[in-house]
């Protein structure tokens, strides 16, 4: 199956859900890719436009941190890893991320 | 801030981070190939698609490492260092003036700062700490000391309610240490309250406390300074070990920690011992009585003022207790100047004597010599400011291009800025080497240090560098912008070669103007200073001290008594007068500039003697005047005859004999010095005046006694005669008149000539400093003027050559031109000569018998700046004469 067009993604929820794939386990940008792919069955397909900008920022911001490291397949990788900050920074989104969906939710119940 | 930090980092690695991201990509690709699944040309197709724009992906990203600010510096940055590149000779020129200029001043700022601004280390509050100030009129003259005896002290605290903490102190050079080992340290002498002052835990052990500095003598204990600690006892646990300080055998209670300097960073002591230990221990009358009389002064006082008293009531307070102790001296001294004439006042000042009420010669010197420096730095913006002025000019044309395609103003500026910038930071960079070399050689000739001081290593000397540099950066950065908001553009690019000059014309002239007038006064300066070390190295002193040789003898322990001292003293002389460098010896006293004597003098027929000034006395031997070099003018000298027993003879100064004696013969006179019931000295010779403490003053009021007949003192000092040169022979002498010594006591010696250059310092300094200073500043004008009229030259080369072809003789070119450059000097010469002459009056003090508007030497000045500008504009107008008139007017 071709993967769903392009769907935009609320401002801010990249950063989550790399945050939140982070948490798991450091991966290269790559595998970032693909989790999300798979773990929303084919929906969520983060362009590459958008994904190394957005990883490049949060490096910045000091919630992830790069590393060069051997693939399992022996290939030399820049992995990402979540910071203590990085950590806190998830914390406070999913909670926002929880209101807004919430606060979404009532509003297409009612309305 | 922390992702700014982190951006900051990222931009210097931009180039690495590029690659990287290249290499991330280059892996998704691959791995987006191997997962499609597909044939490798199909895959490629599919990643390319699903990748994206890879270029886009690199500029997205690029911009998160990138801040453009920081692009556009670099840029200005590259662009001034490649315009710098292409004019090597104004680039050299501009750095190594700037670097002459700011390094002048960092070398400077580094002494001033020693010697008057600094905090001192640990000092707790230095605002409220306080040194106090005795000054007194007799009669014309006020005087200011920053030595009283203990009981004023006591007076004064006991006395005054303005100060919450009182210290006295005292710094001597004294022996440290036993046998072989010892050596002349600095120790302080100091009451148990003054470690209160300071915010300083002991590095080991504790301070002295109360009980330890009691009269009539303290506890004999002492306190090391850290590096002594560490250099004589390698920062072993010391408390409770013996060390000899002076006559005192004190146990080492504790050691002061790192930096700690007291309130004497110049010179800090080795060693503290309790300041009544100190004074009850001094071996001579003065041990005994100096709680009880006023007549020895000899202490510092440190004060801490109470929280809310200013500084006005404050000394208010002290002046009353000082006027009620005068009171009581006076009964104790009853020869004194009764209060109501003298006016004693207590002046609550800087603990750092330099910024007192009464700074040394060396301050004020020092403070001068900065000015000196501030103005060097002028002339050198003057001139860096005329040389941009010039290139701008040059660079007009292309400047009017840039605006015309579109460049903004503000740009024009920012690369002007960030040129000068640049300039003045390599500039400062040199300055700090400059300061580095030339703070060696001043704190040489200027300030006696124990702690040689690297301005490299100091951060406030770093710091007054870079803000120095940066306001000197600036400052020429705006130069260019200044004929650029007038010029038209439209007229500018219109003009060609010629166009545009005379708007810069009129600003370079003011520069070049000034350059020469600052030039001036520190020539004058220069010259006057020269004079003046003249005159005081030609004045007679009163001796000859070339081959002289003074011997300090030290004896420590148990005074040996009078006759264990005359005996010490006989040995001495003896193997002294063995050696065959010596030519002849004596002993004395006291020795000119290192210390002198007094004591109370009475002449019949005379009320006081005090009113006329200071008379010194020196108690000596038979050769005393052969060996100083001092003539005798009437009479006789000393002879073996004058001995105990034998009739008092006294010889006097010319001055004492003219001053006390009007008009009459001296000889036969006769005076009684100690006390009034002491028999007559009488007169029977009459020597030359000698410089014995102050070379300014005149009053040379002076007498020798012999040392036989006068028992006061014993005669601490061995005054030799040598064949040879007494720096050199110095040694071998010492080291053979140890060997005579008994253990304990040790003999210390210092040719006389050292003694007397330090003397002359001040003017020594002040000369050399105004000479460098002056000759640097004529350099640079002198190249300032002549870039200006060979600049000018140049530009008029069209007009010049117009001229030629119409007739122009040579000699009327080179006339045209050098008159130009000689107009623009006699205007210096002319504003110059009367800021010299307006501030004669502040540097008169400074001089040493010589007039500060002496005419010749402004005559001198002003044709020396003449003939500068003769040859600076020669060379210019021989070449404009030279030109070929053809070429000049077909060039365009």
């Amino acid at each position: 199956m071709e993967p769903t067009a392009k769907r935009d993604l609320l401002p801010g929820m990249l950063d989550m859900l790399i945050l939140k794939t982070l948490s798991v386990q450091a991966l290269h940008g790559y595998g970032i890719a693909q989790h999300l792919l798979r773990l929303s069955q084919d929906v969520i397909c983060v362009e590459e436009g958008s994904l190394y900008p957005a990883l490049q920022r949060m490096r910045q911001k000091g919630w992830i941190k790069a590393e060069w490291r051997q693939t399992p397949h022996n290939q030399r990788a820049r992995y990402y890893e979540i910071t203590t900050a990085g950590r806190r920074q998830l914390g406070e989104q999913e909670d926002g991320f929880a209101q807004l969906m919430a606060a979404v939710r009532r509003v297409m119940r009612h309305a | 801030m922390r992702e700014l930090i982190a951006r900051l980092i990222d931009w210097f690695r931009r180039d690495e981070l590029e690659r990287e991201l290249t290499e991330e990509l280059r892996l998704h690709r691959q791995l987006l190939e191997r997962d499609a699944g597909v044939p490798p040309d199909d895959a490629r197709r599919v990643a390319s698609r699903r990748l994206g724009n890879v270029t886009r992906v690199r500029e997205v990203a690029r911009e998160r490492w990138s801040i453009p600010s920081l692009d556009r510096l670099q840029q200005d940055v590259r662009y001034a260092l490649r315009g710098l590149r292409r004019s090597p000779g104004f680039t050299a020129t501009v750095i190594i003036t700037l670097g002459l200029g700011i390094g002048a001043n960092a070398a400077m700022f580094n002494v001033v700062d020693r010697l008057i601004f600094r905090p001192l280390a640990y000092l707790r509050d230095p605002g409220t700490v306080h040194r106090i100030y005795w000054q007194w009129q007799d009669r014309e003259t006020v005087t200011t000391s920053l030595s009283g005896p203990y009981l004023r002290y006591l007076d004064l605290r006991n006395g005054t309610t303005s100060f919450s903490q009182y210290a006295g102190f005292s710094e001597r050079d004294m022996a440290v240490g036993d046998g072989e080992s010892s050596r002349e340290r600095r120790v302080g002498a100091v009451s148990a309250s003054f470690f209160e002052f300071f915010d300083a835990k002991p590095a080991l052990g504790r301070f002295f406390v109360a009980d330890e500095d009691v009269t009539p003598r303290g506890a004999d204990v002492a306190v090391l300074s850290h590096d002594f600690w560490q250099s004589e006892f390698a920062g072993r646990d010391v408390r409770g070990e013996l060390l000899q300080v002076g006559n005192v055998h004190a146990t080492i209670i504790g050691v002061t920690p790192k930096r700690f300097a007291g309130v004497n960073d110049a010179v800090p002591p080795a060693v503290y011992i309790p300041i009544t230990t100190f004074a009850g221990s001094t071996g001579t009358n003065d041990a005994k009585t100096y709680f009880s009389s006023y007549k020895w002064g000899w202490m510092h006082v440190l004060v801490r003022r109470k929280p809310g008293i200013s500084l006005e009531r404050a000394e208010m307070d002290a002046s009353n207790a000082w006027r009620q102790s005068w009171r009581v001296a006076r009964e104790d001294a009853p020869l004194n100047v009764p209060v109501d004439s003298a006016k004693p006042r207590v002046v609550v000042s800087s603990v750092r004597p330099g910024a007192g009420p009464d700074p040394t010669l060396e301050s004020r010197t020092a403070l001068w010599v900065t000015g000196v420096a501030a103005i060097v730095l002028l002339i050198a913006c003057a001139n860096v400011a005329n040389l941009v002025l010039a290139r701008a000019l040059r660079r007009q044309r292309e400047t009017a291009v840039r605006l015309a395609l579109g460049v903004s103003q503000w740009r024009l500026t920012r690369q002007a800025l960030t040129e000068s910038v640049v300039l003045a930071l390599v500039g400062g960079a040199s300055a700090l080497l400059i300061a580095q070399w030339a703070g060696a050689a001043i704190s040489g000739t200027l300030v006696t240090t124990t702690t040689p001081s690297s301005p490299i290593s100091d951060w406030r000397t770093l710091g007054f560098t870079m803000a120095l540099t940066s306001i000197v950066g600036t400052l020429i950065g705006f130069v260019p912008s200044l004929l650029r908001r007038r010029g038209g553009l439209v007229g500018t690019l219109r003009g060609g070669v010629r166009g545009g000059m005379s708007e810069g014309a009129r600003l370079r002239t003011t520069m070049l103007v000034i350059q020469g007038a600052l030039s001036v006064v520190l020539l004058v300066g220069a010259a006057l200073f020269v004079r003046s070390l003249t005159a005081v190295q030609a004045l007679r002193m009163g001796y000859d001290a070339e081959r002289v040789l003074l011997v300090n003898r030290i004896v420590r322990r148990r005074s040996p008594g009078d006759s264990g001292l005359r005996a010490i003293r006989d040995i001495l002389m003896t193997t002294a007068q063995s050696l065959p460098a010596v030519e002849s010896a004596a002993w004395a006293s006291s020795a000119p500039f290192v210390s002198t004597s007094n004591t109370a003098l009475f002449v019949p027929g005379i009320d006081s003697v005090n009113r006329f000034g200071t008379f010194t006395y020196q108690a000596t031997t038979v050769d005393y005047f052969r060996t100083m070099g001092t003539r005798i003018t009437r009479g006789r000298a000393f002879i073996r005859d004058d001995r105990r027993g034998a009739p008092n003879v006294t010889v006097v100064s010319e001055s004492m004999a003219h001053v006390l004696w009007p008009g009459q013969d001296a000889i036969g006179k006769c005076f009684r010095v100690f006390s009034d019931t002491m028999p007559c000295f009488s007169v029977v010779g009459v020597a030359e005046d000698m410089v014995q403490r102050n070379i300014t003053d005149n009053r040379r009021y002076h007498y020798y006694l012999p040392l036989d007949q006068f028992t006061r003192t014993s005669g601490n000092w061995m005054i030799l005669r040598l064949r040879g040169d007494a720096a050199i022979e110095g040694e071998n002498i010492r080291q053979a008149l140890q060997r005579a010594m008994p253990r304990a006591s040790y003999v210390t010696v210092q040719p006389l000539r050292d003694v007397v250059q330090t003397a002359q310092r001040s003017w020594r300094l002040g000369a050399t400093m105004f000479v460098a200073f002056g000759l640097l500043a004529v350099i640079v004008a002198a190249v300032g003027l002549y870039g200006v009229i060979a600049y000018n030259v140049t530009q008029r080369t069209h007009e010049l050559g117009v001229r030629v072809a119409l007739g122009a003789r040579r000699p009327d070119i080179i006339r045209l031109v050098v008159g130009q450059s000689v107009r623009l000097a006699l205007a210096g010469v002319a504003v110059g000569l009367t800021l010299a002459f307006v501030l004669s009056r502040w540097i008169q003090p400074l001089l040493f018998r010589q007039s500060a508007t002496d005419a010749r030497v402004y005559v001198a000045v002003a044709t020396l700046m003449i003939v500068v500008a003769l040859s600076a504009g020669a060379f210019p107008g021989f070449r404009a004469a030279r030109a070929d008139p053809n070429a000049a007017l077909r060039a365009e």
